[in-house]
């Protein structure tokens, strides 16, 4: 039963975090766009194969037509719809982004994850790798190892993966460093949890979601990458992909410009709007590096505002770093039942405790669902 | 002098790196699909004949010891011959690393200037409308799919408008003398530079913007507006001042990224350089060119990233040479 309990804690925080991604986002406008914007994209990929659209390979026997009503974006050379090409292309792209950055992160999280959490010469050596890794040109990486293995889009994804992962590695070390001196795993250390325990099932979720956020990055840039190299030729020929249809309408581009430049505005507001979204993300879950609200005031005349004279970096960096949780009755129950499931504790204990008036809320609870109970 | 141990020691560091390219490079030579001797030999060789090339060739040593060979010719700068050009790899490379050079280190240096200029001008305005707008303006730039810009731009003002050439880098029986000759290479630089500076603009606005923004909310500016210097003596001799240093470091990061967007845009343009050789070599599959300009530029990347720790640490005083 302990298996299905802890997987149930597991959907708890996961729904927890989403609802506080939500609430990031419907501050922020352009991030709120991009985000409907993907939703969009995604939405239309996913169900291509059941839309009324044109088979991307089929002849329509209209040659470089232009785009209009009844090609919304033209025909190509060989007559093929640019409209459902470019719909197809968009398949394509969120498969490869999807896949490929999820290659990454989770090579990335074990590999930050290992050197962060046993520090030593473990620690030494995977640094060493990272760092070497960082300064290796990614996409000639790339580039070369499809020249060499043959272009298909499986190694394409699998090698876009493989050369992007130091840095969900780096963000997830540093993440584990700061983690794994915290009481609630000191807490699981105690009640006998091995060293696996800790890190997959309480460190690791804990920190992921700055990765979480990177691989929302990495997914822009496993979009170019994949475009940068069908472009050079080295696409999968069978596949409908928006730098092969950029790539051939750069042959025809004094006939037929449409052919080049739908494809690429497609992926040009597909990219945008992941590096949107996960700077959005960034910035929200980093609050240190979130700058004041309001500009700062400076026209040329203004002096300076009495209030900010007395303003402390210190003291604003503080109190934007650690927000105080408010006592709150739903979140002390909340908490009851996240300790018993996460430390397998009897509920009333936890309970008990927090009206025991101990220091602490309860028991340490993890901080995800401390903050996730705490709203 | 502590200076000169932390660049013996950077440069120290930076030797793995170089090691770690010319490994994966043998790595991936030797798992390659198809057996090397039959380009050589054909496809169904003699196998006496066979055994004669490995020998050769050194195919029938151990792989240690072949790993060791090919470290040694890669240090003697030996990177093998091209299939295609019959002639030395490195040569063919140290022939076309000029226009590269020339493209990316244009574009890189004009990108940082007008990034940098705009994200501090932004960063007064934090959280504004513009702000706003320049941001997402920002992420747009490097989110651009370079070479359909290049594109974009061959097809507005080459071909719509004819105001620059599109592909090469000078007129064939172009104009005659010094100046004439400069005039037409600029001509053609213009498109392609115009590419690069688009695309790489963003990365500098906003690491300038954040970096900006963080000294602003120091104390020591607060003080100075206090005492009342003006608002550009603040924001240039105090702030941009104190947070030039993620700028340079981001100088050197964008090299490798210039370098990557050269060989789309040399593509695009048809601009005769390292970029477009690697083109030309991915099209004729000559693998030993792909490789040799696959281990220069990552030495070149290696080197951009040394050569900015060092300015790093001239400029700022602070940093603790570790």
């Amino acid at each position: 039963m302990k298996g299905s309990q802890s997987q149930a804690t597991g959907l708890f925080i996961f729904l927890r975090q989403l609802q506080q991604y939500w609430r990031i986002l419907s501050q922020d406008k352009p991030a709120l766009i991009s985000f409907w914007i993907l939703v969009l994209f995604i939405g239309v990929a996913v169900t291509a194969p059941w839309l009324p659209l044109a088979d991307p390979k089929e002849f329509t026997m209209v040659q470089y037509a232009r785009p209009g009503t009844q090609y919304w974006m033209g025909t190509d050379n060989l007559s093929r719809d640019l409209f459902s090409r470019v719909i197809w292309g968009g398949r394509l792209g969120l498969l490869v982004a999807v896949v490929s950055a999820g290659i990454a992160s989770v090579l990335g999280v074990v590999v930050g994850g290992l050197a962060g959490y046993y520090g030593g010469w473990v620690d030494d050596v995977l640094s060493r790798v990272i760092d070497i890794f960082l300064m290796i040109p990614t996409f000639f990486l790339a580039l070369l190892i499809i020249a060499l293995f043959g272009s298909s889009i499986f190694l394409i994804m699998v090698v876009i993966g493989l050369t992007t992962w130091p840095r969900p590695a780096r963000i997830m070390r540093s993440q584990v460093l700061t983690l794994k001196s915290r009481t609630f795993v000191k807490a699981t250390r105690v009640s006998g949890a091995s060293n696996y325990q800790i890190l997959f099932r309480h460190i690791i979720p804990n920190g992921i979601p700055p990765v979480i956020t990177t691989g929302t990055l990495l997914m822009g840039s496993a979009i170019l990458i994949e475009a940068g190299l069908s472009f050079l030729g080295l696409g999968d020929p069978s596949t409908t992909s928006w730098g092969r249809m950029i790539q051939l309408g750069q042959r025809h581009i004094r006939i037929a410009p449409w052919m080049s430049v739908f494809p690429g505005v497609a992926m040009l507001v597909m990219v945008t709007s992941f590096n949107l979204l996960g700077d959005a993300l960034n910035r929200a879950l980093q609050p240190q590096l979130q700058e004041r609200k309001r500009g700062h005031g400076w026209s040329r005349r203004s002096p300076l505002k009495v209030q900010e004279m007395g303003k402390l970096p210190r003291a604003i960096s503080s109190r934007v770093l650690t927000p105080t949780p408010r006592p709150y009755w739903r979140s002390a129950i909340f908490r009851c039942i996240t300790a018993w499931k996460t430390l397998g504790c009897e509920p009333w204990t936890a309970f008990h405790s927090r009206l025991k008036g101990a220091g602490v809320w309860g028991w340490s609870v993890s901080p995800a669902v401390a903050r996730a109970a705490s709203r | 002098m502590r200076l000169t141990q932390y660049v013996l020691r950077r440069i120290l560091q930076l030797a793995p790196v170089v090691l770690v390219v010319v490994i994966v490079n043998f790595v991936l030579m030797h798992a390659a699909p198809g057996d090397v001797t039959h380009i050589l030999v054909g496809e169904n060789p003699d196998p006496e004949y066979q055994a004669l090339m490995r020998q050769r060739f050194g195919l029938d040593r151990p792989v240690h010891e072949q790993l060791l060979v090919y470290l040694g010719r890669v240090f003697r700068g030996d990177l093998g011959d091209s299939y295609l050009m019959r002639r030395p790899v490195i040569q063919i490379i140290a022939e076309r690393a000029g226009p590269t050079v020339i493209l990316a280190g244009t574009s890189l240096l004009i990108a940082g200037v007008i990034g940098t200029l705009l994200g501090t001008l932004v960063s007064i305005r934090a959280g504004t409308t513009v702000d706003v707008a320049v941001s997402v303006v920002a992420v747009t730039s490097y989110s651009l799919p370079i070479f359909w810009l290049g594109l974009m731009l061959i097809l507005a003002f080459s071909i719509y408008l004819s105001w620059f050439p599109a592909t090469g880098m000078m007129t064939i029986m172009g104009p005659e003398g010094y100046w004439g000759q400069l005039l037409d290479r600029l001509h053609h630089l213009a498109l392609p530079v115009a590419t690069l500076v688009i695309g790489g603009f963003g990365q500098y606005l906003r690491v300038a913007r954040t970096s900006v923004l963080q000294v602003l909310n120091e104390d020591f500016i607060t003080t100075a507006r206090a005492i009342g210097f003006n608002r550009t003596a603040i924001l240039v001799r105090h702030a941009l001042r104190n947070a030039s240093l993620p700028i340079v470091s981001m100088l050197g990061l964008q090299l490798g990224v210039a370098l990557t967007g050269a060989v789309l845009t040399e593509t695009v343009f048809a601009w005769p350089g390292l970029g477009r050789l690697v083109y030309e070599a991915i099209l004729g599959r000559d693998t030993p060119l792909i490789m040799g300009a696959y281990i220069v530029m990552s030495i070149l990347v290696a080197l951009a990233s040394l050569l900015t720790d060092l300015v790093y640490a001239i400029l700022d005083p602070r940093v603790e040479y570790r």
